[in-house]
This record gives C-alpha cells, structure tokens and sequence, in this order.
C-alpha cells in the first residue's frame, strides 16, 4: 500500500469515527449540561475522551486544524475533570459549536473538500480564550512547578522558539499548531469520489467470553467488535444472495433428475410386463431358458438403474435442499449483522431539539421510545434524515411557545415523541407525535388555493398536499423549516426507503406522522415480468394485483386507456412503451398480461409481455452514466437462471409519462370454450400467478383460497383439471385429493398438487392421495405448468 | 513471525498503527482491542509476543489494562501515546512503572514528512521489545528500607569526594529512575545529570512525573545551567548533555554517538574530560551498549563505577555489555545503587 492509499483509507476510517464521537459528544455533552455534577465523573471522562481521541485521529490523518480545535477542547474539559473548575453555559455553547463544526468538517471532507481551517481556528482560538477567563489555560494541565520550572518542551520542529518566554498556553499552542502550513495539512483528502458516501459500520458480536480476571474468578462478558465498511457487507449480502439463488438453482436441477428416476422406473415396469405378456409367446416360438433369462436380466437391469436413479435423485435432492437450508440462515445471518437499534437514528435528535427549543423559546420533552427496536443500517440511514425534518418541523410549527401554550390550556412544557416498533416481521413502523397546534386546517387550504389549486375536501388529502414543496402552514417561514421544503424531502426519503408515511392532526391537540417501511432494503420481493425479452423486476410491495387485461373491458378517456376498477379506473400503459420505444410488440391471443403498481395514492396498470413470478432477490445498485435510465432503475438482480432482471423504480415508472396511447386490440374473435382449471392456494400471490399463467395460455380459471372451498367450487361449476396447494387450512392438498378421488363424478379429474416442499416422503402422500401430478414451488416454471396440465389435459381428452 | 496486539481505541490511529507495522513482513497484527478490558482478554487468549498500548481509553486505561496484564500474562509492552497532555504522558509513564517497556509517541500518519522515520521507529522498536523477557509483575512493593542494605563489594576509591552522579539508561529507565530518585533523600548533596533514551516529546513529561515522585528536584536541563545539588538534570530532546569545564551544563548539537542523541557515552566522557574522577557513572536497565565506552573513559579518569544487576533490570543489556568489559565497581539492584550513592556522596 503507498502513502497515498494508506492517506485515504485513513481518512475514511476517520469520517467513520468522527461521525461516532461527534454523537458521542453531543450526547454526553446534553447530560452533562442537563444534570450537571450529577451525571458523575464518567461522563465528563467521556467527553474529554472524545476530545482526547479525536485528537489523536485527526494527527493520523493530518488534519491539522481538527486537531487544533480537539486540543483546545480538552482544556476546559481537563480542568474540569481534575476538579479545578466547573463548566458554565458558556463552556457548552462553545463545545456544541465545536461539535457542529467537527460535523460540517466531516461533511465537507466527504465532499472531498478541505477543511475549513480558518473557521475551526478561530473556533478554537475562541475556546482557548474563554477558558483562559474562566481560570484555565488550553491543553496541558496548570504549569505544577512556578516559574522556577520553566515548561521544558519546545514544540516539534520548531527548537527553543517556545521554550523559556513563553507561556504555558502558548507553548501547548505552538506544539500542536501544525508545522507544515495548511495545503500541505490538507494533503490527506483523497481527491474524488471514492471518499464520499461510505460508511463504517460495527459489528457487535457478544462473545460469551469467560475469564477470570486477576485470578478472582469473576467472570467478564467481553463484547468483542470488529470494524467493517458498510460496503462490505452489502458485498457479502449479495454473494450470499447468489449463494441462495445457487442453491435453488441445484434444488431445480434435482427435480428433473427425479423426473428421470421416475420415468426408468416405469420403464421397467413396462419391460416387466412385456416380458410377461411375451412369455407365452415365447413360450410358443421355442425360446430357450437362455432366452428368456437374457430378456429378465434386462428387465432387472432396468429395474436396477431405475433404483440407482432414484437414491441419486433423493441425495442430489436432499443436497439441494441442504444448500438451500444453509444459504437462508447465511442470508438471514448477513441480514441480522446489517441490523442496528433504531437509536441510532434518533442519536442526534436530543441536541436538535434543545437548541431549537432554545432558539424559538419553546420547551419541549423529547420521548423516544423503542430505542431498541432493529433495522437495516440502510434504513436507519434514511429515517435519520426524515425523522431530522419532522423533529424540526414539529418544534418549529407543531409545539406552541409556553405563553400560547398555557392560554390553550395544555402545560407549558410541549412533548414530542418518537416511536418505533415492528409491524409484521418485516416492517418498521415509526411515529412521530407532538401535542401542539394541530395543523392549520384553513391556513393550509388558503395556501392551496393561494396557489391555484383546487381544495379537497376531505383534510387527509389536504394533508397530503401538506407534502407537496412549498406548502407552509405557518404565516412566519423560518431558516428551521424553511418552506414546507422539509416535508418534501421526508416524502422522498421514505419513498427512496419504500416505505409509506401517513399525517394525521387534530387542530388544537397535535400531529402525528406514521412512517412504515421495510426492515431492509438489500432483499425484496418482487414480482418478475419480461417485456421484449428483457425481465423486469418490479417490488411487490408497490404491486397491487396482477391482472390479465381482456382488451374488451378497457375504457378510453381523453386519449387515456383506463381499466375500471372497484374504486377509480386504472390508466393503461404499455411498459415497453413507458420504458422507451418498444422493441418488438407483444403478440396477445386475447388477454394481456399486466401488473398494476401503486405508490401512495397513483396507480398504473403496465402492461408486459408474460408474467414471470413472484420471489426474493438481492440487489444489486447499477450505476449508469444516464440518469433518465438510471432513475427508473433501482438496480439488477441475478436470477437463479443466471439471468440478469433489471428492477424497477415504481415511483420513476409512475412520474414517466408516455406508453398510454397505445391502443389494445382484441384478436381472434371466436374460440372454442376453453378448458377449466381450478386453482386452490391460500396464498394470494401464488394463486394469481397461477391463475395469470393458465390464462395467458388459454384456459378458464377458477380460484379457491383452500380446499374446502374449492370441493365446493369443484361441485358447483366443475372444472378439467384442479391444480392446489398442499398446506392450506380447513382442508389441504391431500385431503382434497382424496376426496376428488372417492366422488365417482370426479374420479378421473386430474389432479396437480403443488408444494414448496419438496421430499419422496411427501411426494409419496401426494401420488397415494391420488395426485396425477406434483410441482415444486421452489422450481415453478411456467413452462413446466404448462407442460404438465397440457398433458394431463391432453390425456383425458383422448382417453 | 512477531504476533502484535493493537490496543487503541480510535478505529483510525489504530489503522495507522496496524498499517505501518504490518510493512515489516516480520511483524503480524493478530489482534485489536479498543478498550484496556478488552486488551487484558485479547493478551490472556491471544498471547502476542508485543502489545502497543493507548493509554487513554475507555472502561479500563492504558496503565490499568498494563497492570493487569504483567500480572495475568505478561507480555512485552510499547506504550503509544500522546506526547501533548501531561495526563497522558503520566499515564504513559506509570504504564512504564507497572511494566510497560518504551513509550512512543502517536505517529503523525503518511501525509507527515517523518513517516519513514516513524515507521522505522515503531517496527525496530516492536521487533526489539518482542525479544525482551518481560516477567510477571506482583503490585509493587516500595523499597525504602532497602537503603539501608549494604553492598557485597568496597567500592574502588579514588580520589576525594565525588561532585556529580551521571545516569544513563534506557529500556526500563523511567521505573528505574522514580524508584532511584524515591529514595535519595531531599539533602543528597550532588547533582544528577541524567541520560534517558524516550521518545521525542515525552522528556518534559518524564521529568515532571519523576519530580512529583521525588525527593529531589527533576527538570529538564538546559544549556548553561549550574549543577546544584539535590537536583536532576535531565538530558532534553535531541541534545548531546555534555558536562563542560565550567562545570556548567552543555546541550550539543554535534552528531549522533552510535545513533544516539543524547548519548549515555558523550555524558560519559565528556564528564571524564572535565571533572575526572569526580563523577560518579551509573548504567541503568536498557538494551544496547549505549554508555559502555563513555564508562571506559570515566575508568580511566578514576571515577567509580556502578551498574544496575540482572535481576532488577527490565532489560539487562548495556549492565551487562560495562560488566563484559569489566568496567563496574560494583553490580546492584535499585536500591543497593540508591545506598551506595548516599553512601558515597558522604565521603
């Protein structure tokens, strides 16, 4: 590694720590100002700590004025400590400075830009001095000896100058003043990119470590931690992603193998009772002994590559299976390590809340709870920002100042509060609430109509528009919260998180936001679609429904293609057409596939060329020199075929105009009646996918959510062929099937048993239950589908 | 293959440190601790030849964490602090006493000019001290009574009384020096002139540290000053400590004597020079020969010779380079040396 390199590794080791300490600081700087004294003598250590380390890590990175200003921090901070004096406001006003500017310095280092160091200078200068009035010089400690004991030190590099005359804070000064001049001390910011927007992240790992310390026998938890960069686990993340698609590709490959096993074994069913039905005749046409054994021994032989098949189909599809297994616990692993408590995305908010509380003369109670509540390190990134916004806006606009406060008759005192919990077992909800003002109901429909808008009625939708830039509700626009801007960027952030937030206020008693997002954003569902050849993944959780568009039922609007619906009619665009000009035009027998999306209250039915699946991918983040294509893309995925699937950003596809003028056309006009099938699966996804396949290649679908209701169904209208689930509730697969199988009128219906599970055991229980078929979820193919029920279809009919 | 623990708790100078010593293909980091708790765990499960030791650190302290560890598993210790803070030099420096080897100052990272050098610094250092056979270290008993233990051997006489004791030491040197000083009474009638090899930076620390555990007064000497009595001139950064005619002190910036400036020898000698056998010439703990011909000079002028015994050395190596070379009087734990002293300044 050169010196360069190390320089800018360094460097961004730093930007991570910074960011550590400088919470740190705050934190304990808040407590200490808070309880004084009483917060103990730790939390002044702590602080000097800060100061003390972040001193250390700015001379390894060179950063000389960070330096500076670290160094000027410890003097009031080590007098304190050693008892000589106590810190006053004017003490924690200029260490919450120094902690901003610690801040902006970080900021400006991952721009790639040098330090402001006249600024920190001068902010170190200002500490120096006040420290000086309040009885303590900067840095080292009071001179111990008088004058009889002149500070000995000269300053590196710059020999005698100091010693002797000077003063005590005036050698401490020159010490650490840096001895190169700035330009040389900003030599360690790597130019560029590379330095912006990494990361660091800890990861705990709480070994149960047990040693006796000294030899007292007392046992010590050690939490051990080891540092790594963000990036690196989005790495692993993603290879272990690949691991999984690896794995389900093997597990894929297994279940045409057992197709092999089983197939050898019908033949040797078959040459068996050849040979039976053939002895009489060889019997009659005086076929030797030698014969007939030569026909048996190949019979057998059959039989026994039949068998041998069969074990290596079982073992390859346990192998398989074990892959699988273990590459989720590895995902689910990886997931866990990206995993840190909500708190740290609500550290900072205590110090803005004082300082604005001071600044606009409110007094507010910060409540913060779920503190412990676990998310992805990405997400938490995101919240951060958001919940910075309506922290602001909350105190700025929500919390009345103490005099309106008490003239409304609440206390003086407002209360903010912040909570996160789980919802479900993959999304994080999080709630911001003050007990303020409310929103202004009128003030804010003045402001709309002030615009030229028209006014909703119904105050949600007002609140929505609450959203849109430039809608402040309060008549005074601050440099807090400026225009409304703020509730904009929340709005972005929480759609960049994929995730929904919700406002709800009651004039007089407050305010609420409710954001909900996923606890992760490296894996997602999605449902895969492809469009001129090329997959597409779009997020399930921006997919409403699936849909196979009979071109009849469409309805056309101001050159608009709309889909009536329960609610309001759907716009109809073509996604080839929405992405670009469209290289090829889907070939439709008479329904078109379509994926309906939504993100908060905007919908679009897209229409695709063929419907894929819905499953779990990790993505991976495109970069494209294209922004017009690289906004609409949230990034790529490999699939388990190795194929690679573009992801789509919803909420791009949705502001993209075009792909609506398209004019669908209904072809083949008369058809045959198409043949029944009736899907029965608990799930709603599977279900519509199957449905959307079956349809797609022509038949009439019915669907059952399990089999009660499908035995029902099946009696009522009949169907060709039943294609169910296996685990449902009320009655499952298997029990469906054997009660197919005892009615006489559906004796020969066939039936395909569909699974995620795949094991000979089970498979045995699906064919003894009379099954004709058994499809694994985990290698749904739609060809396979397809396959299958042509056959078993194409069989009854010629039967 | 030398296994170094690093103990530090900013992620970023820890980098550094991993960094600049793992470009000597000799030298593994097998280990990070960023607390003194942890690094006490790290020690007893990793057993690393060498740890490098942050003395400001949360939970447990670099002197804390140095403590346990010569007690738990004792283990060859670079002391890595800043030079900056008094606190942090007194730590370094009570680290020292409770068993840490050297002190070296934080480096300034590759953007410095010195980084070579730094570099060069830290991996020599790391590659000395691994070698040294660091013992286990019970809490420490003071040995004041010991003044009154008598030596095995008369001290060879020449001469009158004598005007000056001369120190040198090195690895070790701090512990050796504060337990020294500790029990020389405050009316010790002669001037200690003092060569300590310590980082750059570190020696202002060092002398307030030794004066607040002393008797005598310790300070840093300065070009000129007068040797009183009862006091210890401690030689400062990058200065030859020369005794001059005059008898005054001489800071010298003349060339470095076997790499070192200042030199135990050039004290050595020039003390033979001016005053003959009135100086009194001690080696202390330390590894090399610094000294060792400065000794044969203050020999040759007739002045006795005194060098620290195995036992109580931290490394036993410049003592045991003057007894090769049969220059000493006499060969003496701490306090024996600290009597003998007393004994000869009463002549």
């Amino acid at each position: 590694m050169t010196r360069d390199e190390l320089a800018a590794r360094l460097l961004q080791t730093f930007l991570g720590e910074l960011d550590e300490l400088v919470q740190t600081l705050n934190v304990e700087l808040l407590r200490l100002e808070r309880e004084g004294t009483a917060a103990g003598s730790d939390v002044l250590d702590a602080v000097f700590r800060v100061a003390h380390t972040l001193k250390g890590a700015a001379r390894a990175t060179r950063l000389a004025a960070v330096e500076e200003l670290c160094h000027a921090m410890e003097g009031p901070l080590a007098a304190a400590k050693a008892g000589r004096r106590e810190l006053v406001a004017e003490d924690f006003q200029l260490l919450f400075e120094a902690a901003d500017a610690l801040t902006s310095t970080g900021e400006r280092l991952r721009r790639g830009a040098a330090p402001d160091t006249a600024a920190l200078g001068a902010l170190a200068r200002r500490i120096t001095s006040s420290a000086g009035r309040h009885g303590t010089v900067s840095g080292l400690t009071t001179p111990a000896f008088g004058t009889e004991m002149p500070e000995p030190e000269a300053p590196r590099d710059v020999p005698d100058a100091a010693a002797g005359g000077a003063t005590a804070a005036g050698s401490t000064r020159s010490m650490d003043l840096p001895n190169r001049v700035p330009g040389s001390g900003t030599t360690g910011v790597p130019g560029s990119r590379s330095s912006s927007g990494r990361t660091d992240m800890s990861v705990r790992a709480d070994d149960e470590l047990d040693h006796s310390s000294a030899g007292n026998g007392v046992s010590v938890r050690a939490e051990t931690q080891v540092r790594v960069r963000g990036e690196k686990l989005d790495e692993l993340l993603a290879t272990a992603g690949e691991v999984m698609l690896a794995g389900e590709s093997a597990a894929s490959l297994a279940s045409p193998s057992a197709d092999l096993a089983q197939r050898a074994q019908r033949s040797a069913f078959r040459a068996r009772r050849a040979i039976s039905r053939l002895r009489r005749l060889l019997d009659s046409s005086g076929a030797t002994d030698a014969d007939r054994r030569m026909l048996e021994e190949l019979a057998e032989d059959a039989a026994a590559m039949a068998r041998d098949a069969h074990t290596a189909a079982v073992r390859s599809t346990q192998t398989a299976n074990a892959v699988v297994r273990s590459s989720d616990d590895l995902l689910e692993s990886v997931r866990r390590l990206r995993l840190r408590p909500f708190e740290e995305a609500v550290e900072a908010l205590p110090r803005v809340v004082r300082d604005l509380a001071a600044e606009t003369g409110r007094q507010v109670t910060l409540r913060i709870t779920g503190g412990e509540v676990e998310a992805d390190r990405a997400v938490l990134d995101g919240l951060r920002e958001a919940l910075l916004h309506l922290v602001r806006n909350a105190v700025d606009h929500g919390i009345e100042s103490p005099e309106e406060r008490l003239r409304a008759g609440k206390s003086a005192n407002g209360t903010l509060t912040l909570s996160a919990s789980l919802r479900g077992q993959h999304r994080l909800r999080v709630v911001v609430r003050d007990d303020g003002r409310g929103v202004n109901l009128e003030a804010a429909a003045e402001e709309v109509r002030r615009r030229g808008r028209p006014v909703p009625d119904d105050p949600r939708e007002l609140l929505r528009i609450l959203f849109e830039s430039g809608v402040s509700t309060r008549a005074r626009t601050t440099e807090i919260s400026g225009r409304g801007v703020g509730l904009d960027i929340v709005r972005s952030i929480v759609r960049r998180l994929r995730g929904t937030i919700q406002v709800t206020s009651e004039p007089g008693s407050g305010t609420s936001f409710v954001i909900e997002t996923p606890l992760t954003l490296a894996t997602q569902r999605v449902v895969l679609a492809s469009v001129s050849g090329q997959m597409f993944a779009i997020p399930s959780v921006s997919v409403e429904g699936l849909r196979r568009i009979d071109p009849g039922e469409l309805r056309q609007a101001n050159g608009q293609m709309l889909l009536p619906s329960d609610d309001a009619a759907i716009p109809v665009a073509s996604m080839a057409a929405v992405l670009g000009p469209p290289l090829t035009l889907g070939e439709h027998e008479d329904r078109i596939p379509a994926v309906i999306v939504r993100q908060d209250d905007h919908r679009r039915a897209l229409m695709v060329d063929e419907l894929l699946q819905e499953t779990e991918i990790v993505i991976r983040p495109l970069e494209l020199p294209d922004e017009s294509v690289s906004e609409s893309l949230a990034g790529v995925a490999l699939l388990p075929s190795g194929r690679i699937a573009l992801v789509l950003s919803v909420a791009a596809l949705l502001q993209r105009e075009g792909g609506t003028d398209r004019t669908v056309r209904a072809r083949g006009a008369t058809r045959a009646p198409a043949r029944r099938v009736l899907v029965v699966d608990d799930s709603i996804t599977t279900r519509t996918l199957e449905a959307s396949v079956l349809q797609a290649a022509g038949y009439e679908v019915l669907t059952a959510v399990d089999g009660r209701a499908a035995w029902q169904l099946l009696q009522e209208r009949g169907a060709d062929l039943v294609l169910s689930d296996v685990q449902m509730p009320n009655m499952d697969g298997y029990q469906l099937c054997e009660l197919i199988r005892s009615n006489p009128k559906f004796e020969s219906l066939p039936v395909i048993l569909v699974t995620s599970l795949e094991s000979p055991e089970q498979r045995r229980r699906g064919l003894e239950a009379g099954a004709d078929a058994y499809i694994v979820k985990s290698s749904f193919d739609q060809e396979e589908l397809l396959d299958t029920v042509r056959q078993l279809m194409g069989q009854e009919a010629t039967a | 293959m030398i296994r170094v623990l690093v103990v530090e708790d900013s992620p970023t100078v820890a980098q550094l440190l991993i960094s600049m010593l793992e470009s000597d293909p000799g030298l593994c980091v097998v280990g990070h601790a960023r607390d003194g708790r942890e690094a006490v765990l790290e020690a007893q499960r990793l057993r690393p030849d060498l740890i490098t030791m942050d003395v400001n650190m949360p939970v447990l302290d670099g002197l804390a964490a140095t403590k346990e560890i010569m007690t738990v598993a004792p283990t060859p210790i670079i002391v890595v602090s800043s030079a900056a803070n008094q606190s942090s030099v007194d730590l370094s420096l009570d680290a020292m006493a409770a068993g840490a080897l050297m002190v070296l100052p934080k480096p300034d990272g590759p953007a410095g000019s010195d980084f070579e050098s730094e570099r060069e610094q830290l991996v020599n250092m790391a590659r000395a001290m691994s070698q040294v056979k660091v013992v286990r270290r019970w809490p420490q008993r003071t040995s004041a009574a010991a003044l009154a233990g008598g030596s095995a051997r008369p001290v060879r006489q020449k001469g009158d009384r004598p005007c000056m004791v001369l120190i040198g030491c090195s690895t070790g040197g701090p512990a050796a020096l504060r337990e020294l000083f500790s029990v020389l009474p405050a009316s010790f009638p002669l001037p200690v002139a003092v060569v300590q090899h310590i980082a750059r930076g570190f020696v202002g620390g060092l002398a307030r540290w030794l004066d607040s555990g002393s008797q005598l007064r310790v300070r840093v000497a300065r070009d000129g000053d007068v040797l009183k009595a009862g006091t210890v001139y401690l030689a400062p950064d990058d200065r030859h400590l020369e005794i001059g005619r005059d008898g005054r002190v001489h800071l010298a910036s003349s060339m470095p004597v076997g790499g070192f400036r200042p030199s135990i020898s050039r004290m050595f000698e020039s003390a033979a020079e001016s005053v003959g056998a009135g100086a009194v010439g001690v080696l202390l703990t330390g590894m090399g020969n610094d000294g060792v011909s400065g000794m044969a000079a203050l020999r040759d002028a007739g002045s006795p010779l005194l060098v620290q015994d195995e036992e109580s050395s931290v490394v036993f190596g410049m003592a045991q380079e003057a007894i090769r070379a049969g220059l000493p009087d006499a060969v003496l734990p701490i306090s024996g040396i600290a009597s003998r002293l007393a004994e000869l300044a009463a002549r």
